[in-house]
């Protein structure tokens, strides 16, 4: 970091020289040197060399477009995330959404269910009579969501706990570590099994399960930028620019968070955003063995579940591969995102 | 050496208790547990019966006394009996270890032949078209949900074209014998295996990739190609015998993983390995099966720990343990 800042100084002074020099070969207005000095900030070099990256681009495109198909989109939408359609028995080209149906006898209708692509349906109908396309943009909201939601938890625990672990060593750092041993060897994958099917079957509002969802992959999860972060501070704290915050005398709170954390901020961004794309996988992980959010709420991995019906997986692909597919997306833009970051702080990187 | 493994056998003792007590209380917090789940079609169980049933099966103390009376009897190496399978939990896990050996050492041989070789190539090429495409395949292969390009697989492999079966493990029609068993066996498990190698290329690859491109910027490479030689060499014989530190590192980190199962996969292609086994635990509350793979996982982890350090010291001369 401060090798950078460095070298971005000499960098900014010779153009500053070079600029004088111009400058005064043709003319002496002052305004002429401001215009011809280009001074770069580290921050401003890391984005240049990301934007090069087309990988990176390719993946900022692709998230930015599932971020607007799932925030943006159900409010285009004609249909409701829970909106079932029926058919009219009789004459089944009358179709009457779930809204309107109170006023209609039931026995003359029968569920719209797994209706092929159409004009009305874009992506056609699932098994309960739900529009595919809507429930996909609502699914891609708790995918979206939970990933983001999740990797903050991990990285808020990770680098509190590696703070803590780094700058005071000793006995904390022996504990920490210890902890972060524990957890390394837990299997993860069971217990988020174990730890959802308590969550199914408690007694919180299906609407904040999300949270208790979110809360299980966060404290399974949060070990590696721990350790990362911990293995940083190690290095930083030993650096002049620390005792110079201690002989300032202020509190140790201040010095691990304000003068050693943001030395590692790089390597959160990147390991935060190479993160996601796995939390995303984990989720829908569990919610294509029904151990997610449970129904009626949608989400990528329950609608790729409906692959348990073979004649679904064989007739009705409208039905699963959009959602699979836009997990593969989401996880694909991230990962891409990740890796294009950690190129661009890498200063060893040279093009 | 002697001194350092001594040190770690005692610390992975610790760790383990520490997990065996976190997995333990989590599975007991479970709300339906196995004598509810076994009895929920007997209308005519009182709930005496069934308290009954749980001091049977020794569901009926607390998450502490429940669990030290796990650990006494697990130092011993006694993991108790599985509710399900009505055995020891170690035979089950025996018995069923291998069909998930089976599914992993060939995907793993197979990537890492394939992910090397591809990592070296998009190193030397950086930022070139063949390292975009394979750098881009490899993400996408990270990228991947299992269930879904599992899925996939049956959809079109399976169902569409027919080459391989659909699911399990056997031909249940056939009755094979002797080799023609192990052939069917093989037939069978070729799809997941196709599968696994393919998911877990890109990770290997990248992981080389990143190696070779650090080692490709040393100062000694320079050298190498200053004194004038050839660029197969500079890249095989130098380059590349540095990258293999990490490598066989990781590897060895890898290979008890090859014994813990695949859940998921062996869920969609109804391979009785252990992950299918555990999935099944899990489902009907075998608290002595989930306790057993658990901490049979959470061992297999460590060892794996251990494993990478020494092979490290191996690999890398100037690496001392201590």
């Amino acid at each position: 970091m401060e090798d950078k800042k460095k070298m971005n100084l000499n960098k900014s002074e010779e153009k500053l020289n070079n600029a004088k020099v111009n400058a005064a070969d043709t003319n002496d207005d002052e305004e002429e040197i401001g215009a011809n000095v280009q001074i770069v900030t580290p921050g401003q070099l890391v984005l240049k060399r990301f934007l090069r990256n087309k990988l990176a681009i390719v993946g900022m495109v692709m998230i930015l477009v599932l971020v607007l198909f799932c925030f943006v989109g159900p409010y285009l939408s004609p249909y409701g995330e829970f909106e079932m359609f029926y058919l009219d028995r009789h004459d089944p080209s009358i179709e009457y959404s779930s809204n309107e149906t109170q006023s209609i006898d039931m026995s003359t209708l029968k569920i719209n269910s797994k209706a092929p692509v159409s004009a009305k349906h874009l992506l056609g109908t699932d098994k309960d009579g739900s529009d595919v396309l809507t429930r996909l943009m609502y699914g891609g909201r708790i995918s979206l969501i939970v990933g983001v939601g999740v990797t903050f938890l991990e990285i808020l625990i990770g680098v509190t706990l590696g703070g803590i672990a780094g700058y005071y060593g000793g006995w904390v750092d022996t504990i920490v570590m210890r902890i972060v041993d524990i957890f390394l060897c837990l299997p993860q994958f069971p217990l988020m099994l174990i730890m959802s099917s308590i969550m199914i079957n408690s007694n919180i509002p299906q609407k904040y399960q999300i949270y208790f969802l979110m809360l299980i992959l966060g404290v399974l999860g949060w070990t590696y930028s721990c350790r990362v972060v911990r293995g940083q501070i190690l290095m930083f704290r030993e650096q002049e620019f620390m005792i110079a915050a201690e002989s300032t005398g202020i509190r140790p709170s201040r010095r691990i968070f304000k003068h050693l954390v943001p030395n590692v901020i790089p390597q959160i961004i990147v390991i935060a955003s190479m993160g996601i794309g796995g939390i995303i996988i984990y989720e829908s992980s569990l919610s294509f063995l029904g151990l997610g959010l449970p129904f009626p709420y949608a989400s990528w991995g329950n609608m790729v579940n409906a692959v348990n019906d073979k004649t679904i997986m064989r007739n009705n692909m409208n039905i699963w591969l959009p959602p699979g597919i836009c997990i593969v997306l989401a996880t694909l833009g991230f990962n891409f995102i990740g890796d294009g970051l950690r190129d661009a702080f890498d200063p060893k990187m040279k093009r | 050496m002697k001194q350092f493994l001594i040190r770690r056998l005692l610390l992975a003792i610790l760790i383990l208790f520490g997990a065996a007590f976190v997995i333990y209380s989590i599975i007991r917090l479970m709300p339906a547990d196995y004598i509810d789940v076994a009895t929920a079609s007997i209308k005519e169980l009182t709930p005496e019966m069934k308290d009954n049933l749980r001091k049977l099966y020794g569901l009926d103390t607390g998450i502490i006394e429940g669990f030290f009376k796990w650990f006494s009897k697990a130092i011993t190496g006694d993991l108790g009996e599985s509710f399900i399978y009505k055995k020891a939990v170690a035979t089950v896990i025996g018995d069923n270890i291998w069909y998930s050996f089976f599914l992993n050492l060939p995907s793993t041989i197979l990537s890492t032949l394939i992910a090397v070789p591809m990592g070296i190539i998009a190193a030397v090429k950086q930022y070139s078209k063949t390292d975009y495409v394979l750098t881009a395949i490899a993400v996408i292969g990270i990228s991947m949900p299992t269930f879904f390009f599992a899925s996939l697989l049956q959809r079109f492999l399976c169902m569409e074209l027919g080459i391989f079966p659909f699911s399990g493990m056997v031909d249940a029609r056939a009755d094979y014998q002797g080799f023609m068993k192990f052939l069917d066996l093989v037939y069978h498990f070729t799809l997941p295996i196709l599968m696994f190698t393919i998911l877990s290329i890109g990770g290997t690859m990248r992981f080389v990739r990143t190696n070779m491109l650090e080692v490709l910027n040393a100062d000694y490479i320079r050298t190498a190609r200053a004194k004038g030689l050839s660029e197969h060499k500079v890249i095989y014989t130098h380059a590349f015998r540095n990258t293999l530190i990490p490598l066989i590192t990781s590897l060895a980190g890898v290979l008890p993983s090859l014994f813990s199962g695949a859940m998921i996969t062996e869920q969609i292609f109804s391979i009785q390995g252990v992950g299918f086994v555990s999935l099944k635990a899990i489902q009907s509350g075998d608290v002595p099966l989930m306790m057993g793979f658990s901490i049979f996982s959470a061992a297999l982890m460590l060892i794996g720990f251990l494993l990478a350090d020494i092979a490290y010291a191996m690999a890398d001369p100037r690496v001392r343990l201590s």
